[in-house]
């Protein structure tokens, strides 16, 4: 499992690196105070760590979503195999 | 199949055929606008152009609202286990919508005269706002029915300790489908205020509460048609609303970037926006799980088509060509184009559209008490819908191109003269597949209009059934990953292709990439949209065959999980 | 079934997280939204910006009255059959404005421009006074009305009134003073001499000249004053108001106007002779023919001499109508 959460967490962190160099503005003038050094700096970092966990619980719930189906469908089996013997035992 | 239990679903009958006839006078609209993009003194001073495309805008809102509010009454009591509340109102509801759509297509036109009908400093009869066209009259009247819809469904509803995440997915969402309406009904000095409040309507209801809605709907119907687990779509359904909200809340900011608000948001709306297809991925494999939960035939083979046409143009028109325009680095480019409008018209008509017809497809054999029903018609109605749509976005994605490098790289500017001319090509496209995706509108609406009504035809067991191999084999999670995978490579090519009008040497006038990435990347992915779907209906047809008696594939095993 | 058998179930606190993070998201976007509207950053406010004494609110109120949205785009939301208009402005300037939108069926001639240039508030607001500077100063103007002008546009007329007009150039005065962050891109290429961009020639469109009288036309000296007139009215940019036929543009078509009587504002019934023609484009607003709005058409005293003037309303003559 822990290696199941490092494999997303590095899955999320590069995901969100590529948005982010896809996103990254290249033009900033810092003309105007929200858009000053220190805020862009604060942006990306609030920016970054957001989109990380975004794609982290993305990742972690997809797997779920698969594990969910994975137990459903053996409870089906079950299910049809015990009615499939219950209808064979008379 | 199932029978009607409750006597008040019934009472969607008549959005349904209401979803269906808009429809129909929304797709004659947007031909006659294809028609005045190849020659644009047709009809000018009689019907401009710009009051043509109100009404096909207008009459597309209104007719998906129509199919959410037919699926939600549909769904209602069947989630409450109870008749809906005030069946008095909804009829009222009813002819209220009927009457803001003949009263809005008639005010419409009065923009060609300039009449806006200023009351008050705000404008009463139309208010000349892209998608936000209706004036404050109408307004008013969509809000109180808007109200009337809360108010019916948080009535029926069973007490809240009782509700599942379906219920409060549709809960919040009729509810947020009322107060996010009220962010359009004043008239903003500022343009870039009213651009600002414009997208909290127009983005915050499609990719907040539309969507939502959506998840709910596309859940609940999933747990109808293949019985499953109302758990673990609750599951599916919360975290796909979560993550709608967790990408698309300041992914709105993506529609910040030019209106003249600062350019903190072209950061913002970049990276957010890049994440509003997760959900979307999350949605796919939602339902490619639950359609394969059980191997048992689908019952309604045109209702699911529709479903899954939604999810998968959801997927590629929202998602894939969302994501391609979404950041402030392609965005600069096709801003303003006609690369916009193929994402416009696959997300909107694919996602919610599709849902909606979906539904009226599930529900009205169910409502006309049909046991089962000629569905070849429905199929090539969805059929020939669908590759119209997919044709429409490569013509609209292609002239874009076009468009972009004409006009933003070259500068030119006389559309008449310059622009026009280079997109004709592709502007003779767009009416080409209109006209396929008309005759199956015309074909779709005739057989949901009669069905059940009209003389039954041969049934649909008499056709030969599809062999359980080539594309009607098993559909594997590996394989149905892979066709994702491609549509997103495809998605990549298209992106480089937008992003590549930064480059010095396309500034310079070298349009080749651009053109390459674009011709490629664009028939590529909507290719493989097509493929894909053909692929997902074969093998689940010839589920029907393996239902009727011949076994699955052999050691049957659970698709490959992701992780 | 959020949890697997036999592991802690994390659903609960999973859940909870994810709404505490949308919370927070919440508040970023609405800090943000705050700080994009403060006056600090000196975005132009419709409030503010006025031409020809109207504000730009007023124009923003036709803007919408007309739908302009629905064909074209604004700040690149809108239709996309007709170009961006949040620049136009300063890229072609009021007096070419003034000159279109009363006709924009039709592209301002030179002439039709350099008449608007003679009011001073429009002068004023251009910040030049001759049309060659103005062109200069406002090189999309030169290159509208050397390629495309007294050609038809794509657009139709519309009933905007004087008023309406300058409402709407003040709107779009303040657009193109707005801070877009650079959108749209400005182009690296000269796109009217790019080679693969081939611009369609450009013809002079031809103005037929008593057509339905050759007899009339056979007699004439080589150079008649009819044709010197048919040739002046369309430099001058009468035509894009006034067909030679009997349909109406913007004004009354010419064809078969002469000679005929029509009906005035205040009841009062007038011949359409020499005088009265001459009058009309000397003072247009002395006499306004019922079903027509005043102050649409500009004096032309001052800009054609009276020799110019006689040639039009002998144009305007050899198109038909009852001879008196």
């Amino acid at each position: 499992m822990a290696a199941q959460r490092a494999i997303r967490m590095g899955l999320a962190v590069l995901g969100s690196a590529v948005s982010l160099a896809l996103s990254w503005p290249y033009w900033r003038d810092f003309g105007y105070w929200p858009e000053s050094r220190v805020m862009w700096r604060v942006y990306f970092v609030l920016g970054f760590v957001l989109a990380v966990y975004v794609f982290y619980a993305f990742l972690g719930r997809l797997g779920t979503l698969f594990e969910h189906d994975a137990l459903e469908r053996a409870q089906r089996a079950d299910a049809d195999r015990k009615a499939a013997a219950a209808k064979e035992a008379p | 199949m199932i029978r009607i239990e409750y006597q008040t679903q019934r009472l969607s009958l008549r959005f349904f055929m209401l979803m269906l006839v808009l429809f129909f006078f929304q797709v004659g609209f947007g031909l006659l606008l294809a028609a005045q993009h190849i020659d644009p003194t047709l009809l000018a001073g009689h019907l401009n152009f710009n009051v043509v495309r109100a009404e096909h805008t207008n009459l597309g809102i209104l007719w998906v609202l129509s199919g959410f509010i037919g699926a939600i009454l549909f769904v209602g009591p069947l989630l409450s286990r109870r008749e809906l509340a005030a069946p008095v109102l909804i009829k009222f509801l009813f002819y209220a919508l009927l009457a803001i759509v003949i009263w809005n297509v008639a005010t419409q036109a009065l923009a060609q005269q300039g009449i806006a009908g200023w009351w008050h400093g705000e404008p009463m009869l139309q208010e000349g706002l892209e998608y936000l066209e209706a004036g404050r009259i109408v307004d008013v009247v969509i809000l109180i029915g808007f109200a009337i819809l809360c108010y019916v469904v948080l009535r029926t509803f069973p007490p809240l300790s009782r509700w599942t995440e379906i219920h409060w997915g549709l809960g919040i969402g009729v509810v947020a489908l009322t107060f996010v309406w009220t962010f359009g009904m004043f008239f903003v000095e500022r343009l870039d205020l009213q651009e600002y409040f414009r997208w909290y309507v127009v983005h915050y209801w499609v990719e907040g509460v539309w969507e939502v809605i959506h998840i709910s709907l596309v859940g609940f119907l999933l747990v109808l048609m293949f019985r499953a687990d109302i758990k673990s779509v609750g599951y599916a359904v919360f975290w796909g609303v979560a993550l709608v909200w967790l990408s698309g809340l300041i992914g709105n900011a993506h529609h910040y970037f030019w209106i003249g608000t600062p350019e903190f948001w072209q950061f913002w709306g970049s990276l957010f926006s890049a994440l509003e297809p997760l959900p979307l991925i999350f949605c796919f494999w939602h339902v490619y799980l639950d359609a394969h939960q059980d191997g048992k035939p689908v019952g309604n083979m045109p209702a699911f088509a529709f479903l899954l046409g939604s999810v998968v143009l959801e997927q590629v028109g929202a998602g894939i060509l969302g994501f391609t325009m979404t950041f402030a680095l392609t965005n600069v480019w096709s801003h303003g184009t006609w690369v916009t409008l193929s994402h416009a018209h696959l997300a909107l008509f694919g996602t919610f559209g599709m849902l909606g017809l979906a539904a009226a497809y599930y529900a009205v054999p169910l409502m006309r008490g049909v046991e089962s029903f000629d569905q070849r018609p429905g199929k090539l109605a969805f059929w020939l819908v669908f590759a119209g749509m997919l044709g429409l976005g490569f013509a609209f994605a292609i002239g874009g191109t076009v468009q972009v490098f004409v006009y933003r790289t070259l500068g030119l500017d006389w559309f008449g003269g310059d622009v026009a001319p280079a997109m004709q090509f592709a502007k003779v496209m767009v009416p080409i597949f209109g006209l396929v995706f008309a005759i199956g509108v015309c074909l779709l609406v005739y057989d949901l209009l009669t069905l059940g009504l009209r003389a039954p035809a041969r049934g649909d067991e008499e056709r030969a059934p599809v062999a359980l191999r080539g594309w009607g084999r098993r559909l594997i999670g590996w394989e149905a990953g892979l066709w994702l995978l491609a549509m997103w490579v495809f998605g990549a090519i298209i992106t480089l292709g937008l992003l590549s009008f930064n480059l010095h040497s396309v500034r310079e006038g070298n349009m080749r990439f651009p053109y390459l990435m674009a011709s490629v990347g664009y028939s590529g992915l909507l290719l493989t949209t097509l493929f894909f779907v053909a692929r997902f209906l074969r093998s689940l047809e010839a589920r029907g065959r393996a239902g009727a008696g011949e076994p699955l594939v052999p050691g049957e095993t659970a698709p490959a999980a992701a992780t | 079934m959020s949890c697997a058998p036999g592991e802690p179930c994390e659903e609960g606190g999973r859940r909870r997280r994810a709404l505490i993070v949308l919370g927070l998201m919440g508040a970023i976007f609405l800090a943000l939204s705050a700080a994009s509207f403060l006056p600090s950053r000196g975005q132009a406010l419709p409030a503010t910006v006025s031409y020809a004494g109207f504000d730009a609110v007023q124009g923003k109120r036709v803007f919408q009255s007309y739908n302009c949205m629905g064909c074209h785009t604004i700040v690149g939301n809108g239709a996309y059959l007709g170009p961006d208009l949040t620049g136009l402005y300063g890229k072609v300037g009021p007096a070419w404005l003034e000159a279109f939108l009363p006709s924009a069926g039709s592209w301002p001639t030179k002439g039709a421009v350099s008449l608007q240039l003679r009011d001073e508030r429009i002068a004023g607001d251009a910040g030049v006074a001759a049309i060659d500077a103005y062109l200069e100063k406002y090189p999309a103007a030169a290159e509208r009305i050397t390629r495309r002008g007294a050609h038809s546009t794509l657009m139709p007329n519309l009933p905007l009134s004087r008023t309406e007009v300058r409402q709407l150039i003040a709107f779009l005065k303040y657009t193109s003073a707005m801070n877009t962050e650079g959108w749209p891109p400005r182009p690296q290429v000269d796109g009217l001499t790019f080679p693969q961009a081939a611009p369609l020639p450009v013809s002079r469109p031809t103005i037929p000249v008593a057509a339905q009288d050759p007899g009339a036309a056979a007699a004439s000296a080589p150079v008649s004053a009819a044709a010197r007139g048919a040739q002046l009215a369309q430099d001058a940019g009468c035509t894009a108001c006034h067909a030679s036929g009997r349909e109406r543009l913007v004004g009354p078509g010419w064809g078969g106007l002469y000679g005929s009587e029509v009906e005035l504002t205040d009841g009062s019934k007038v011949r359409v002779d020499d005088a009265y023609l001459t009058e009309s484009i000397v003072d247009p607003d002395a006499k306004i023919v019922q079903g027509f709005a005043p102050h649409v058409m500009p004096s032309y005293a001052g800009t054609l001499d009276a020799d110019q003037v006689a040639a039009i309303v002998a144009y305007i003559q050899s198109l038909g109508g009852e001879h008196p």
